[in-house]
């Protein structure tokens, strides 16, 4: 598993960026190559841009999920964040308020959440897989509260711009995506934060007896997390015109899926950022794929659990 | 007092509960010399150490920094003043490359607050070019070997304008071409007025790489020598001491002629080579050697842990198809590991837990437990080794080394094993509990239980064991009778000094 | 002094002071006839925990209960109508029974062999297991079962109720394999110290095939008892079970790195969660509540036995 994430030579990114990304890209060809077959309209601008709307949601995610594995945690509240986040910023617009405070709101009832995650993991030591699971139900639940357990509409066309409108000919939602993603390779290649969050992943003690504050550094993480959530949930609120609190849920594995599909190790330290947008656009596109080729989706559902298996393993079996 | 020296430790005393590991330890240290310590396992070097960092306060004794008495509270300050060690376990990440690692936490910025990417990177470009180190440093540490990863540990040291360097065993892992390149580093360092202070139990490298020698026994000094004008031999003496080997617990042999353990040309990579030897049932073996000469590897080879290229098992005069730990117990026998929190016992169960853990089967054939046994049979080996827990449901983690290590013991005699392989059976234990160690596994070889015991203390090789095999990177280099047998005799064929047979 | 005690008891204090609280806000808890259905409840949740106990005492989890159960449960419905004889109903539960172990043994081969994620396993085997059952139902719901079947999730032996009958039976059986036998010390032992585990002789590819086989046969046994109080058996059922099932065990004491907690913790767990729940509807506080209720028992439970084990 490659490290490309910080070679600024050339000799050491090309290799890697051989080995890691063209992998990646390998599967998306193979995957587009065979899910023309499979039904006429798949390669259709209109479906590809389809793609890249609904892939959107799951990239900026991704990002989260990504910077969880990294840090040797993970982030199963992400999904309650995205549905929280939505509800939040629908709740706020019919109240009065405009768009921009709206969606400020939200982002940070996101950022919040994520804080308290951070706060727990940092100083309890408790593993991150069950507070991020308490958390997501304490979330999901906050966000049936607010939204009185229905689905909040957020009906304003200005708004609705930020998930289904078209800058040109390419999605809001996929420049607001990309946007977050050179971001946060700028973060995590030009800050000491970037390096020091693969530190705390890669070996906490050298970390610690380097001097790095690890309290301090996965609580950023996780306060992130539930930035980059809640901007999905926003994205996801406007493509919809309606907040369902629910709207999130499972998301956080599919996000799990691309990090490691991506080459992340659970194991922390390891990973690509660019390797898991690689994974959430496979996801995306494997979604779309199966169900353009009219498959039940009972049928893919197990397909694409079977797939993501199927990654994984042999990525393992190549370490 | 040396108006030039660099360093000076005087009449440091450190003691800890029933032992006193530092009595009145003086060692001073000139710039651009390279001082080596030497001494036996629990001479107290690594004691000595961690109180030159901080990591441990004296009870007595003064810390003189460039003529400038010091107290050192803690690593921080230590490094702040310009002393770095440099630990056998690296501290690197190893996803980063080197330059991050060499300044990790303390990384060059620009006027707004970012990693200044080209700053990092000819800074430690910088360092290394410096030392003559020939490494990458875009490379990721984990694509680097053993050697190279140890010379970044080097560089991240003299990144921080280290004046004094500790290398604790550097060349451990390193095969001889990457010595001689560790070797021309630290000649280089020296140039550049660093000094070093170099612990190392190989005669040979000493020889090279030292100039000054300061020996340590039992926590005190013995002597500081210079290297040149000294001859092994009497560094030997000096390590092992004239005090005879205080009356051997071992007073005569009770092996029988069947063999308890027999190995026979077993081979792993370059780690283990055509390894050949036997333990009968009753006698205790030794396994001699320095560290890195493959003892531990031996055992867990054996024990079925670790996958041999090729070799043959026999225990109890029986192959051993597939070693593993469990065909090993079944054909009755026991492995207590080296690393008693990692592998011996397991801190979060209870004491009674840990000492039925690999007899469940032959205590309890029908599969259900009996919990009064259970408690019965904890007790009857609190009792008969005298172990100081009050409880057999308390946690192992709250009991002490000493204790610890007992229920490790009683764990494998609960097996009822008939040939037990003991890695170092007192390592970190008082001298109260390892002489009923000691006194324990003697009696168990007087029962007819075969012992190959692992140890890097030779007075317990020489007290305990009725022969002795002496391992030398890998292989076997000479077996010995213990009774007729020195110290000198022994270090001298593990460390090469001996033409063997 | 007496945190100790304290300590030890907590949960099932936690749960006396729920109680409590709940009796004083509504007089309706403490009728014969409502803590009937919270036991009841309960039972669900606490066969199924029972498993994810057993797993996660391995330092592992298992996320494909509510798939399996839905899963198992559809198969086996076609076979439980009351127009068959009955030898088909004892087929239909064998065969519940049978895939609910297969697919927890699939589960097993795949963490020990392949090497995965414990957690990425089970959740490839949750979208396996639900696509599977909507494939097979599609979209359809059996129901309509045999009386006898139904009985065991409606009926009462001596007045009580059969589903709390056989979680009883559960616990007691799981609970004493795990303290009074062998693979119980083992289940433990490698949760505790893996590499200790494997010093000592333990089989670990072995115990953790067979604690996720039993995971898997476990919940198809709650799945079958489900469907009976149901009378209905269709593709979507099952789903909130995984939390509860984690959550009942984390309450429960349940520790998530593995080696640590008793199986009666777990049911204490469930009965905390089931009371809650229960409580909250008795004060009409609305549903939508419920999960971030269970989400703050989760996160409670564990800081707080951080908190006090930190003390003792």
């Amino acid at each position: 598993m490659t490290a490309e994430n910080n070679s600024q030579g050339r000799n050491q990114t090309l290799p890697s960026f051989f080995r890691r990304i063209p992998g990646n890209i390998y599967a998306i060809a193979l995957l587009l190559f065979v899910f023309r077959f499979t039904s006429p309209e798949f390669l259709n601008l209109s479906n590809l841009l389809n793609i890249v709307q609904q892939g959107s949601i799951l990239t900026i995610v991704s990002i989260g999920s990504f910077l969880a594995i990294v840090s040797h945690g993970i982030d199963l509240s992400l999904g309650a964040i995205v549905g929280l986040a939505g509800v939040v910023a629908a709740l706020a617009m019919n109240a009065g308020l405009g768009i921009g405070p709206a969606c400020l709101l939200a982002l940070l009832a996101g950022a919040i959440f994520g804080a308290v995650n951070g706060f727990v993991i940092a100083r309890t030591y408790i593993n991150p897989f069950i507070v991020t699971l308490g958390m997501m139900g304490i979330g999901e639940g906050l966000a049936l509260v607010l939204a009185k357990g229905s689905t909040v509409s957020a009906g304003n066309p200005v708004f609705k711009l930020l998930g289904g409108g078209n800058l040109g000919l390419l999605p809001v939602a996929a420049l607001i995506s990309i946007c977050c993603y050179l971001i946060f390779r700028f973060v995590l290649k030009r800050t000491a934060l970037g390096t020091h969050i693969y530190a705390i992943g890669g070996n906490e003690e050298a970390a610690i007896l380097s001097g790095i504050n690890a309290h301090r550094i996965k609580l950023v993480v996780y306060s992130f997390n539930g930035l980059l959530a809640g901007l999905a949930g926003i994205v996801m609120a406007s493509r919809l015109g309606a907040a369902n609190p629910s709207q999130g849920i499972g998301i956080e594995f599919d996000g799990i899926a691309a990090a490691v599909v991506g080459g992340a190790s659970l194991a922390g330290g390891r990973g690509s950022i660019w390797g898991t947008l690689g994974g959430a656009v496979i996801i995306a596109i494997l979604r779309n794929g199966l169900n353009m080729a009219g498959l039940p989706m009972a049928l893919q559902m197990v397909i694409l659990g079977l797939i993501i298996m199927a990654i994984v393993t042999i990525d393992s079996l190549r370490n | 007092m040396n108006g030039s020296e660099v360093l000076r430790l005087e009449r440091i005393v450190k003691e800890f509960p029933g032992v006193k590991a530092l009595d009145n330890v003086t060692f001073d240290l000139q710039p651009g010399e390279v001082h080596v310590l030497l001494g036996e396992n629990g001479a107290g070097k690594s004691t000595l150490m961690k109180v030159l960092v901080g990591v441990y306060h004296p009870e007595a004794g003064h810390i003189f920094l460039k003529g400038k008495e010091v107290r050192m509270e803690n690593p921080r300050q230590a490094q702040e003043r310009g002393i770095a060690i440099i630990y056998q376990e690296f501290n690197l990440v190893p996803s980063l490359t080197v330059a991050q690692n060499i300044y990790l936490g303390r990384e060059p910025r620009t006027k707004i607050g970012l990693v200044d990417q080209r700053r990092l990177k000819s800074e430690a470009r910088r360092v290394l070019d410096f030392f003559k180190i020939d490494i990458d440093v875009n490379a990721p540490v984990y694509t680097l070997g053993v050697a190279q990863q140890q010379m970044v540990e080097v560089a991240k040291a003299l990144s921080l304008e280290a004046d004094i360097l500790v290398m604790d065993e550097p060349t451990a892992t390193l095969s001889e071409h990457e010595i001689g390149q560790l070797f021309a580093t630290i000649q280089t360092l020296k140039a550049h007025g660093v000094s070093i202070i170099y612990i190392s139990h190989r005669l040979q490298e000493i020889k090279i790489i030292g100039d000054r020698v300061t020996v340590l026994r039992d926590g005190r000094t013995v002597g500081t020598r210079s290297v040149a004008e000294t001859e092994l031999e009497t560094l030997i003496q000096m390590m092992v001491g004239r005090e005879i080997v205080k009356k051997r617990m071992r007073k005569s042999c009770t092996a029988l002629p069947d063999e308890a353990l027999r190995v026979t040309n077993l081979n792993r990579g370059e780690i283990l080579r055509d390894i050949n030897l036997t333990v009968r049932q009753g006698e205790i073996v030794g396994l001699a050697g320095l560290v890195g000469s493959g003892r531990t590897e031996l055992a867990r080879a054996i024990y079925g842990i670790d996958r041999i290229d090729s070799g043959e098992i026999y225990v109890m005069g029986e192959k051993i198809r597939h070693p593993s730990p469990q065909q090993c117990i079944r054909h009755e026998m026991g492995f207590l590991p080296e690393n008693r929190k990692e592998d011996g016992l397991a801190l979060i169960l209870p004491l009674k837990d840990n000492i039925i853990q690999a007899s469940l089967r032959k205590l309890f054939p029908s599969g259900i437990l009996n919990l009064g046994r259970e408690r019965d049979i904890a007790n009857r080996y609190v009792r008969e080794l005298a172990m100081a827990a009050p409880d057999v449901t308390r946690m192992a983690k709250f009991l002490s080394g000493g204790t610890q290590q007992k229920v490790v013991l009683a764990k494998w005699l609960c097996t009822q094993s008939r040939m037990l392989i003991f890695d170092e059976p007192t390592r970190g234990i008082d001298v109260g509990a390892k002489e009923e160690i000691h006194s324990l596994m003697n009696n168990l070889a007087g029962k007819g239980v075969g012992i190959l015991m692992i140890s890097s203390e030779l007075p317990e090789i020489l007290t305990l064991s009725d022969r002795i095999y002496v391992m030398r990177e890998g292989a076997i280099v000479q077996e010995l009778e213990a009774p007729a047998t020195t110290q000198e005799e022994i270090i001298g064929f593990a460390a090469g000094e001996r033409a063997t047979a | 002094m007496f945190l100790p005690l304290v300590t030890k008891y907590s949960r099932v204090i936690a749960l006396l002071g729920i109680c409590a609280v709940i009796a004083i806000l509504s007089p309706n808890f403490l009728t014969v006839n409502n803590l009937t259905n919270v036991l009841r409840q309960a039972a669900f949740t606490t066969i199924i925990a029972t498993g994810m106990t057993m797993t996660m005492l391995i330092a592992g989890i298992d996320l494909s209960v509510g798939s399996v159960l839905a899963l198992t449960t559809c198969l086996a419905a076609d076979f439980l109508r009351p127009d068959l004889p009955i030898t088909y109903m004892f087929l239909g539960i064998l065969i519940a029974l049978g895939v609910g172990a297969l697919f927890g043994c699939l589960n097993g081969l795949a963490i020990v062999y392949l090497r995965l994620p414990d957690f990425l396993v089970t959740f490839g085997m949750m979208q396996v297991a639900r696509g599977l059952a909507f494939l097979y139902m599609h979209g359809t719901v059996v129901n309509g079962f045999r009386d006898e079947f139904t009985f065991w999730g409606v009926g009462r032996i001596l007045g009580v109720p059969v589903p709390i009958l056989v979680a009883t039976v559960v616990v007691l059986l799981t609970f004493l394999l795990l303290k009074y036998t062998n693979f119980g010390r083992e289940i433990y032992g490698i949760g505790a110290k893996r590499s200790v585990a494997i010093y000592s002789g333990l089989s670990v590819p072995r115990t953790t095939i067979l604690v996720y086989s039993f995971s898997g046969f476990i919940v198809s046994l709650a799945g079958l008892l489900y469907i009976a109080r149901l009378d209905a058996a269709e593709a979507v059922i099952g789903e909130q079970f995984v939390l509860q099932a984690i959550a009942a065990a984390a309450i429960g004491g349940i520790s998530f790195d593995g080696g640590v907690g008793s199986v009666l913790g777990t049911v204490v767990g469930a009965l905390i969660l089931t009371v809650l729940a229960n409580g909250m509807n008795l004060l009409n506080i609305s549903s939508v509540w419920q999960v971030a209720v269970t989400g703050a028992a989760i996160v409670i439970a564990v800081v707080l036995d951080r908190w006090l084990s930190s003390k003792a």
